[in-house]
């Protein structure tokens, strides 16, 4: 839920990166944070196991500056992906206000894709929000593999997999590569400011 | 050049040849002098190609070809192979008067018939040179 | 809307601000779906080995199908594939123009089938597994006709005895002259004693060639046992005609040589008889002469002479003919009793009972010899008479000549003379021969040895058999994995003592920033209960089958599903991947240790547990005991991070992480010297969530070592297990350290 000041003249935004376990969700926030530390103002966060997994989130928040004489803050975390933390995932997912869902191109990997996707669902309902209207973006992640001859999953059918009912926008990406991360990140802080805008004047003055 | 040839080393060529070409699956194979003669020809039976005509044809093929190499600076040509959709031939010199003839289907690789057919021009060469009587020709 | 928020426009200026945050990206990055790529190479090399086999295209084939195989790792269905490439390169390398026709059709079709698993992305797991299992099959079967027996071609197409031969010789035995060749078809009888030894072969076809293929079973393995594949048949009818066939053959041919000597022998003993009873004769003859009255005989010397040449001839040739067969029959019995060998040893086919078969001729043989010593002997008698005979006539005549006149005397001298010259002729004669007998006795003897040891050989086999068995692909049901990884430490449920343990770290920092924000964020009551309803959201029954549904229709959970089928979790899959820059790092690196010195020792770490290298610092041992631990900082005020190339293992670890990290001492008692070091070097270990350092001598370098198996008895200390040394040094050994337990 995006917090608004009206008299302080402030908004803020949760943006969750969300997908299986190992697709690349906190390279996303790494990569951005490496190059754009000047411009972001504040330090990430991360909280890995021993081998570089998630293990609660990673946080990082980004300012915006003003836009419309409003200070315009996002916060991007990212969940485990790992079955087992649903619960931490569920946690961070509360009052999110738009998802990148970073899926992982590797065949092997399709399925873990949709039942991550699945799961992303359950989860907004329990939050009574509704996945189809949610601000979403899908990223194909690791699409740089596919160059060194490791069979990864064409774009057509990580389509019809998950995007087939959704109709989200989508980008493939190369997260470790910096390829088309920061277009992702542009173009889900567009979906959601709008969205965040939108409800705002439906709900007339509301804060 | 007018020669002979005894029948038995005929036979032995031919032997020969069956016994390294056929058995890989050669359709037919025949030794032919640089005038176009057959000296010794062997088929596998499922087809009789007309020999005379494809000696004849074969050897002028050659001598073209050999033309060909030698207008582009080559010697000679290490490969000349004609590949069909079902039946294709391969020729091979053999020494310098002789020329080696050898058709086969898709079943066959090429690969295994220059194998075989390095292995043995050499032997059929030398062979054929020490059984070849030429025959004198009578002062004009 | 008095608050300043005006619809639409916020977007064009959040649009420009994020461009001018982020700058603009390219809008679209293609990747290149490089995913067909990785077979072009390989068909192309196809094609070339299809028109020309050489060395060269069969090397860049194997090469590529090496590089492949790397690329592949961790796969479930081209692995196995790429390694029955493997083995049928190398059967071509080996046979060449030889190799089974058929060969390269078996390639393409395994190519095929690797084309089909790799390329078809639509394909289901059942569809790739039965295309496997079908290339395994048409695998076993080549493996099967080639092992079965020998090629169409006969021994008899061979231009061995043929012409050809003669003019461009096949083998250092050459052609025997014709006289000598093995005995023709129609003239060879099988001896009564040893019957089944013979019968009717045909000598010269199944003899001369014994084929047996030694480098294909070692060519062939296939050890994958990645394959639900049906049982190789391990059972012993399948080899066992093989072997008898070599082993009939091999006895047919000793039988048929062992005939031709006999014969030879028979007819050496012919022609000492008439040799016996030419000698017989000159011998009568000069008694007749002797006897005769003192008649005046025409010139008895040409005779003499004839008859003495005559004699000498006839041994000469025998000699002759001797030596020819003796060397005929050494050479060609020898050289087949090694083939046999060498085939039997090197042929893995499970054994069957060949003690009866060989007994057998080692027996005949034994007869055989038996035979022909008393036939020697009996020879060696009629010497001995006929010596007898000559000195009996020697001596008589001297007496009776006695009162001879002058003529008759000069005649005795003469004929004692012709009979001196008789016989130390034959005397000599007869010392060669004998001579010559013994050394084919010698012959025998190594016979019936070489196939003592053939015989020996085979029992080997017996034994080895039992214990073995030779399937190509075994029968499993064992996921390609052998072993189920472990669990990602710190992965099971939420362990986070890691956050406690480095309370005085960044991190903790950040943490409460992360959650203070987090609770700024949160959701009034008030915003909650003003959300207008949604609706339930129609995914449609087809997002949901989508999710439930996999190849197998089943709908279960998709996890769990997964996991069987490929057998790993997906830490292991990923630890593959993810080290791997190229795919050169996914191949197994050759094993690096760190070594050092420490109290006049030197000592060795295994690379894997490295986490960094570092050279010491002053004051840095006195610190390290103080303190009980280290920080990579203590060492290197500036931290640059892991060098990927230098600790591999370690590369996904990240600086940060790595910065504040305390590793623990490792205890100075544990190895001589530690207590004194002064902190020269240090070396920071990691195995696990353990983390230590060890305070060395000098500066721990990098060295590839190998296994010092001469030093590794004097190891004595329960922290070193091994001892390493640089293949050409002769130095000291390093004693490896087992990392996982010191620390």
């Amino acid at each position: 839920m995006a917090f608004i000041n009206l008299k302080k003249k402030e908004i803020q935004c949760k943006i969750v990166y969300y997908g299986p376990g190992r697709s690349g969700k906190t390279t996303n926030l790494e990569y951005i944070y490496e190059r754009f530390r000047e411009q972001i103002k504040g330090e990430m966060v991360t909280i890995k196991t021993e081998e570089d997994r998630t293990l609660f989130f990673d946080f990082l928040p980004i300012g915006l500056g003003k836009i419309q004489n409003f200070d315009v803050r996002i916060q991007l975390y990212t969940v485990p992906g790992q079955v087992m933390y649903n619960s931490t995932r569920r946690l961070v997912l509360k009052g999110v206000d738009g998802v990148v869902f970073v899926a992982d191109s590797l065949v092997d990997r399709r399925k873990k894709n949709i039942v991550s996707l699945k799961n992303l669902h359950e989860n907004l309902l329990s939050y009574q929000k509704n996945i189809f209207k949610i601000p979403l973006v899908l990223q194909f992640n690791k699409r740089d593999i596919g160059q060194n001859g490791i069979p990864i999953l064409n774009e057509e059918i990580m389509n019809a997999d998950l995007n087939a009912k959704l109709k989200a926008p989508y980008l493939l990406a190369s997260a470790r590569q910096g390829a088309n991360v920061v277009n992702t990140l542009k173009s889900i802080i567009k979906l959601t400011v709008s969205a965040v805008e939108q409800n705002i004047l439906q709900g007339d003055n509301r804060v | 050049m007018n020669y002979i040839l005894n029948q038995d080393a005929i036979d032995q060529i031919e032997e020969t040849l069956a016994d390294e070409l056929i058995a890989i699956g050669v359709h037919c194979v025949f030794l032919s002098d640089m005038a176009g003669n057959v000296v010794a020809s062997v088929d596998n039976g499922t087809q009789q190609p007309d020999i005379y005509a494809l000696a004849a044809l074969s050897v002028a093929n050659f001598g073209a070809t050999n033309e060909i190499a030698k207008l582009i600076g080559e010697r000679d040509f290490t490969l000349l192979f004609h590949k069909g959709d079902s039946e294709s031939i391969h020729f091979s010199r053999v020494g310098e008067r002789f020329l080696l003839c050898t058709i086969f289907g898709e079943g066959t690789s090429l690969g295994f018939v220059r194998l075989k057919i390095a292995d043995l021009a050499s032997k059929v060469q030398k062979f054929i040179e020490g059984e070849i009587i030429e025959a004198v020709e009578s002062a004009m | 809307m008095s608050d300043g928020i005006s619809a639409g426009s916020i977007v064009s200026e959040l649009d420009e601000k994020l461009d001018s945050i982020f700058g603009k990206e390219d809008e679209v990055f293609s990747f290149e779906e490089n995913s067909i790529a990785p077979l072009a190479e390989l068909k192309g090399l196809m094609l070339t080995i299809d028109w020309e086999i050489s060395d060269e295209t069969i090397l860049a084939f194997d090469t590529e199908v090496e590089q492949l195989k790397r690329l592949f790792v961790g796969e479930n269905y081209a692995p196995p594939l790429l390694k029955m490439l493997s083995s049928l390169t190398a059967y071509l390398k080996a046979k060449k123009g030889d190799a089974r026709p058929d060969t390269l059709n078996l390639f393409q079709s395994v190519f095929d089938a690797l084309e089909k698993v790799v390329e078809d992305k639509g394909l289901s797991q059942q569809a790739k597994k039965s295309v496997v299992d079908a290339e395994i099959q048409n695998f076993k079967g080549f493996k099967k006709a080639l092992l079965a027996g020998p090629k169409s071609k006969t021994a008899a197409a061979k231009p061995q005895d043929s012409r050809l031969a003669h003019v461009v010789p096949q083998e250092p035995v050459s052609a025997p002259e014709p006289e000598f060749s093995a005995p023709p078809q129609d003239e060879f009888k099988p001896e009564p004693q040893g019957e089944i030894f013979f019968d009717e072969r045909d000598v010269s076809d199944s003899a001369i060639e014994i084929e047996a293929e030694p480098s294909a079973p070692m060519v062939m393995e296939e050890p994958d046992r990645a394959f639900a594949a049906g049982p190789e048949a391990t059972a012993a009818p399948q080899n066992t005609p093989d072997l008898s066939a070599v082993i009939e053959e091999l006895r047919g041919y000793l039988g048929a040589e062992m005939g031709a000597l006999k014969d030879w022998a028979d007819e050496l003993k012919r022609e000492f008889n008439q040799l016996k009873e030419d000698a017989g004769k000159a011998s009568r003859a000069v008694e007749d002469i002797v006897h005769a009255e003192p008649a005046p005989v025409a010139d008895p010397s040409a005779a003499v002479d004839n008859l003495r040449a005559y004699i000498s001839d006839e041994l000469k040739t025998l000699r002759e003919n001797l030596d020819a067969l003796k060397s005929d029959l050494h050479t060609r019995i020898e050289a087949h009793a090694d083939d046999a060998i060498q085939d039997l040893t090197q042929d893995n086919a499970t054994p069957f009972d060949s003690s009866a078969l060989l007994d057998g001729v080692r027996e005949y043989l034994g007869g055989q010899m038996d035979s022909l010593k008393s036939e020697f002997s009996g020879l060696t008698q009629d010497f001995g008479r006929l010596k007898e005979l000559m000195e009996q006539k020697e001596s008589a005549p001297r007496e009776e000549a006695a009162p001879a006149q002058d003529a008759e005397s000069s005649a005795s001298e003469a004929l004692t003379g012709l009979l001196e010259d008789i016989r130390s002729c034959i005397g000599n004669e007869f010392l060669g021969f004998k001579e010559q007998l013994e050394s084919l006795k010698t012959e025998f003897d190594q016979l019936r040895d070489d196939v003592g040891s053939v015989k020996s050989a085979l029992d080997t086999f017996q034994k080895k058999g039992e214990r073995s068995s030779s399937p190509f692909f075994e029968d499993s049901d064992e996921p390609a994995r052998a072993s189920k990884p472990k669990a990602a430490p710190g992965g099971q449920d939420f362990d986070l003592t890691f956050l406690q343990d480095s309370a005085d770290s960044d991190n903790a920092e950040d943490l409460s920033r992360g959650f203070d924000d987090f609770s700024v964020i949160a959701p009034h009551e008030e915003d909650i209960a003003e959300i207008p309803d949604f609706e339930e959201p129609d995914l449609g029954a087809d997002l949901d089958q989508t999710l439930a549904r996999d190849d197998d229709g089943q709908e279960n959970d998709l996890i769990e599903i997964y996991e069987d089928e490929h057998g790993v979790t997906e830490d292991r899959e990923f630890e593959i991947f993810a080290q791997a820059d190229d795919p050169e790092d996914l191949v197994q690196p050759d094993k690096e240790y760190f070594v050092f010195e420490l109290g006049g020792a030197r000592y060795a770490v295994d690379g894997r547990f490295v986490i960094k290298a570092c050279k010491g610092v002053d004051g840095l041992a006195k610190k390290a005991r103080k303190k009980g631990a280290l920080t990579i900082l203590d060492c290197k005020p500036r931290f640059s991070g892991i060098r990927r190339d230098l600790q591999p293992a370690w590369s996904n670890l990240s600086t940060k992480e790595l910065k504040g990290t305390k590793f623990s001492l490792i205890d100075s008692g544990r190895l001589e010297g530690l207590s004194d070091s002064a902190g020269g070097g240090a070396l920071f270990l990691g195995s696990g969530l353990k983390r230590a350092v060890l305070l060395t001598d000098d500066f721990p370098k990098k060295e590839s070592l190998q296994s010092d198996t001469e030093a590794r008895d004097a190891l004595s200390s329960r922290y070193v297990v091994d001892a390493l040394k640089v293949t050409s040094d002769n130095d000291q050994p390093y004693f490896l350290i087992d990392a996982d337990k010191i620390m």
